[in-house]
This record gives structure tokens, C-alpha cells and sequence, in this order.
């Protein structure tokens, strides 16, 4: 399967990550962790009424988190997400979603397995907190156009791996879901406002 | 920049769509893919439409009149029309008995039918669903008291007249005047019941759409023909109808007028239902079998412009409380409204 074709907004993100590589790091008990990260946004679930069946498709995501963690096993961590074409449909004949994303900015409570005894193997951590979901979405007409600023949940997990002393890479999947807002039109019984479940890899900067 | 954005993507959408011939073409393109992507949001296994906008018809099918055998729904796809029937018995009332002048509006139901209940009602308080005590509330049961007066004023039985009077003068081949075949069966001669029949096993398969968007095949008990529902009827028959009725074939312009017009206190006019919007008036109805079957009319008079709709599960009338009397609520006329009239 073709790989996606990166969008403009990761490649700068990519070479703001190439820089900072080549800034030497600063050792100490709580480290900062920058990580820009790409991966995919699945299973979703919307009840605004978007007309694609999208929402439920597997998307490309990227975005960065920076997170400042201790050697014990309390990090805090602020992460900005983006998914593009979140409600847009595969069948170009079928559509109606011109543009679409649904973009994450959020502030999260870290617990990971504590340096000491991961040592230099994989630390595994959980993540939970509280952020801003902004919808959006614009059809051929604009007949059901959905712009919808939301409080949004987030939990997950994954687990960090250092490769160096200022390098290292971040498997995580988290889940990602509406809280407040209102249901469109034709919403169904038992279906999330807005969800998705998110996976990928980032690039761990550490200074 | 949000000028740009909107400059491509009016040019992505036309691109999208091809190369429309004309802007009316561009217009049913758009209506056609909105319309199958809300009907597969809403879960509605088919829906058979038709548009007609100065006599000219654009009709089509969309999804599957039959999910199990996989047979799609057409524009010619059979469906009960449900209250919609109301329409044509209003405008069987009008041609042979108001424009007859054998009878009037303020005339008490009655004078045509002793053993009717309401004393001081009319055949106007009967068209426009309301009482004599004034207020409005839907009530299909008390309209079909209304085809027991076509029956006195033209002294045929309803369905006769239905069928001499609309289905066969304006070449109705998928209209059936009655669901139950052994209800007025001696009517007609063999041949005519085999292709009643015939019409009857095309007939749209009903469907239960649950809270996940499945279609459970449903059961549907059908309806005895009267002025309030029963009829059996397609989507291009229903265009043929509106468009008869538009030129004046089937009534006369005053009843027409009479009909398409409300005093304000209520939301009807005789058999349908009126509502101003955006300065046009909307002429409409709807048909609605809970867990089966859905109709939906929606004329512009102003516009010459009408969308009829059929759908095999409740989706086009149920979510939408349209009995209220506000066909803006329902999403399928927002949509023709946004395209077509807006």
C-alpha cells in the first residue's frame, strides 16, 4: 500500500525535530521530553452529521508532545494532534466532506515504570488528562458544516525507549473522546460524539 | 486565504462532479449525492425520488428495495404513499364535488354522511384537520371520513373514482388504488387485477432500522384505501400526478388556490399542508408507517418545483415530528430547500 504523501504541517514539524537532534542535551532528575510523532487515527466515531461515512476510517496523524518526566514515576505532558480528512469518505464519487480534520491540544498527567527499575529497557507508561477536540468540517454546499470546539478525555498508554543519551523513540496508543457539546441530527443511541483511537511512533528528544 | 479555501473548493466540488452540462444538471448532481449520503447516515435501506420543476422530471432510485434478494429500488419501485394519499383524495373532492358545484366547504359533514360523529363539523374543518372549535391537530382517522363524501357526491365508490379520475387518465402504471386486493376486487375486471397483482409483488420490501443502522425486515399490515391512506404508488406516478395537478388538469386554479393557501391560524390548506419560507410558499405532505414506510412531498408553487420522496423504513417522516406541521425540520427538505430554493 502507497505510503501517504507527508502533509506540509509534518514536514515542518520533522525538521523543527532534525534541529533540535543537533542541540546537545542536559542531564538531570527530571528530563524534558520532546516528541514529534506520526502514526494513525482509528475507529472513530462521530454523531455530527458529517454525510461521509469517514469518521470510522483509519487516518493519518501527526503532531508533537513535550513532556517533562521524572526519573521516578511522575511526568507531566502537553500534546498537540492533528488528523486530516478525519470525516472525509474514500469514494471521491460519494463524497461530500471537501476538507475535514479534527485537531487534539491537551494537558496530561504521566505515570511511568520509574528509571530504576527499567533502567535502560523499555519504560512503560500510562497518560490521562484533559484537553481542547476541535472539529471541523466543510461539504460541497455547506449545508451541514460542523465546527465544534470540545472538552475532550484522554487516556492511554505506551512505552519509552531511550537509544542514546538524547535520543530515543515513543510507541503509544490513546484513546480520545468528546465530553461535552451536543449530538447532530440523526445521532445514534450509544455512539461517542466524537472518539478515535490513536497509535504511533515518535522520535524522543531529551534534554 | 478564506476566500482562496472557498475558491478551490467550489472548483474541487466541480471537478468532483465532472463536467455538468448545465447549472439545473450541476443542481440534481449535488441533490443525488447529498441524498444517498443522508439516507445512508439514516440508515433508510431505499429511497426512490423524483423532481419536477416546470414539467420537466428527473426521477431515480437509491439503495436496495430488497436487501436480501439485493434488488434496487428505481423510481418506478412501488411503495404505500401512506398519508400522501390525503392529496389525492383532497384534489378528487375538489374536481368532482367543489368544481361540480355539488358541494361546499362550509357544507357539515353531515349533510353527506348522517351518521358522522361531530355535528358542527365541515367538510373544510375535515380538510384542514382542525374543529369548529377552532385549533389544529392532525388526525388521518377523522380525514378519511372524507372519501364517504366523494362517495355520496359522486355516487361511485371511492376507489372507482380514484382510479378512473387520477390512475388511469394520467397513466398511473405502478399505482394500485388499494393494498388489499379482495377489498374492492369485484371493481375490476381480471385482467386489471393481474396487474394490480403484478404491481403489488414489486412492492418495496419494509424495514426496521435499529438505533445501529440495521435493517430488520419488518412487518406491515396493510392499509384499507381511504381518503386518509392505503394508496400503492411509485415515485415517477406521484411526478405524473404533480404534474397534472400543477397545469390545472386535475382541478380547477381557484380550488388549487383554496388549497395551497392558509389563513395563518393554521398550517394546512385543504389536504395539505402550507407553510411560508424565504418568501415561497411550501406546499407539502407526508406519510409515515412507524418501523415500515416513509413519504414526503414538498411543492414550491412559486417555483414550479416539487420533490416527492418513498423510502421502505420509516427515515423520511419519523425523526422529525412532522404532524407539527414545520417541514423545515426534516433534513431531506432542507436539503431540496438549500438547493433548489434558498
Amino acid at each position: 500500500m502507497p505510503m501517504p504523501r507527508m502533509p506540509s504541517g509534518l514536514r515542518r514539524v520533522v525538521m523543527v525535530g532534525m534541529l533540535l537532534v543537533a542541540v546537545p542535551p542536559a542531564r538531570a532528575a527530571a528530563d524534558w521530553l520532546i516528541t514529534p510523532f506520526i502514526g494513525t487515527a482509528f475507529a472513530g466515531e462521530t454523531t455530527f452529521l458529517v454525510l461521509d461515512q469517514g469518521a470510522g476510517r483509519t487516518k493519518l496523524t501527526f503532531g508533537a508532545a513535550v513532556a517533562l518526566m521524572s526519573d521516578g514515576f511522575l511526568g507531566v505532558e502537553a500534546e498537540f494532534g492533528h488528523t486530516p480528512g478525519f470525516f472525509q469518505g474514500d469514494d471521491p464519487r460519494t463524497r461530500v466532506v471537501l476538507a475535514s480534520r479534527v485537531t487534539t491540544l491537551g494537558g496530561n498527567l504521566v505515570i511511568a515504570v520509574p528509571q530504576s527499575i527499567t533502567r535502560e529497557s523499555l519504560r512503560p507508561y500510562l497518560v490521562g488528562g484533559l484537553g481542547l477536540l476541535q472539529a471541523r468540517s466543510a461539504d460541497i454546499i455547506g449545508f451541514v458544516p460542523v465546527v465544534k470546539d470540545l472538552l475532550g478525555l484522554t487516556v492511554g498508554g505506551g512505552a519509552i525507549g531511550m537509544v542514546s543519551e538524547r535520543a530515543g523513540v515513543r510507541f503509544d496508543l490513546r484513546h480520545l473522546k468528546a465530553i461535552t457539546g451536543e449530538d447532530g441530527p440523526l445521532a445514534r443511541p450509544g455512539v461517542s460524539r466524537l472518539s478515535f483511537w490513536r497509535a504511533s511512533a515518535g522520535v524522543i528528544l531529551r534534554y | 486565504m478564506r476566500t482562496a479555501r472557498t475558491a478551490i473548493a467550489t472548483l474541487l466540488a466541480l471537478g468532483l462532479l465532472g463536467q455538468a452540462g448545465s447549472a439545473q444538471s450541476l443542481t440534481i448532481s449535488l441533490f443525488e449525492r447529498y441524498l444517498e449520503a443522508i439516507r445512508v447516515q439514516a440508515g433508510i435501506p431505499a429511497i426512490s425520488a423524483a423532481i419536477v420543476q416546470n414539467g420537466q422530471v428527473w426521477d431515480s432510485g437509491f439503495g436496495h428495495k430488497d436487501l436480501e434478494a439485493s434488488v434496487r429500488a428505481t423510481a418506478t419501485t412501488p411503495y404505500p404513499i401512506l398519508d400522501l394519499s390525503q392529496t389525492l383524495a383532497s384534489t378528487l373532492l375538489l374536481q368532482r364535488c367543489l368544481d361540480a358545484g355539488r358541494l361546499a366547504l362550509s357544507d357539515r359533514v353531515r349533510q353527506w354522511l348522517a351518521e358522522y360523529p361531530e355535528s358542527e363539523a365541515t367538510i373544510g374543518h375535515l380538510l384542514t384537520h382542525t374543529r369548529p372549535s377552532g385549533g389544529f391537530r392532525y388526525d388521518p382517522a377523522r380525514y378519511a371520513a372524507l372519501s364517504g363524501v366523494v362517495e355520496q357526491c359522486t355516487s361511485d365508490p371511492y376507489a372507482q373514482v380514484l382510479t378512473e379520475e387520477v390512475f388511469d387518465r394520467l397513466g398511473m402504471v405502478d399505482s394500485v388504488p388499494s393494498h388489499d386486493l379482495s377489498e374492492h376486487g369485484a371493481l375490476y375486471p381480471s385482467e386489471v387485477r393481474e396487474r394490480y397483482a403484478a404491481i403489488l409483488g414489486r412492492l418495496a420490501v419494509p424495514y426496521r432500522v435499529d438505533a445501529n443502522r440495521r435493517a430488520v425486515r419488518a412487518e406491515y399490515q396493510p392499509r384499507r384505501v381511504d381518503a386518509s391512506t392505503g394508496i400503492v404508488s411509485s415515485a415517477r406516478d406521484l411526478a405524473r400526478f404533480d404534474a397534472a395537478l400543477s397545469v390545472g388538469v386535475l382541478a380547477s386554479r381557484t380550488a388549487l388556490e383554496a388549497a395551497w393557501n392558509t389563513d395563518g391560524a393554521r398550517p394546512t390548506g385543504l389536504g395539505w399542508f402550507v407553510q411560508p419560507y424565504n418568501g415561497e410558499r411550501l406546499v407539502w405532505h407526508f406519510g409515515l408507517a412507524e418501523g415500515a414506510y416513509s413519504s414526503l412531498v414538498l411543492k414550491v408553487p412559486g417555483r414550479g418545483l416539487t420533490l416527492i420522496l418513498l423510502a421502505n423504513s420509516d427515515g423520511l417522516s419519523a425523526p422529525y415530528n412532522l404532524a407539527n406541521g414545520d417541514v423545515t425540520a426534516s433534513l431531506f427538505a432542507r436539503l431540496f430547500l438549500r438547493l433548489f430554493v434558498a
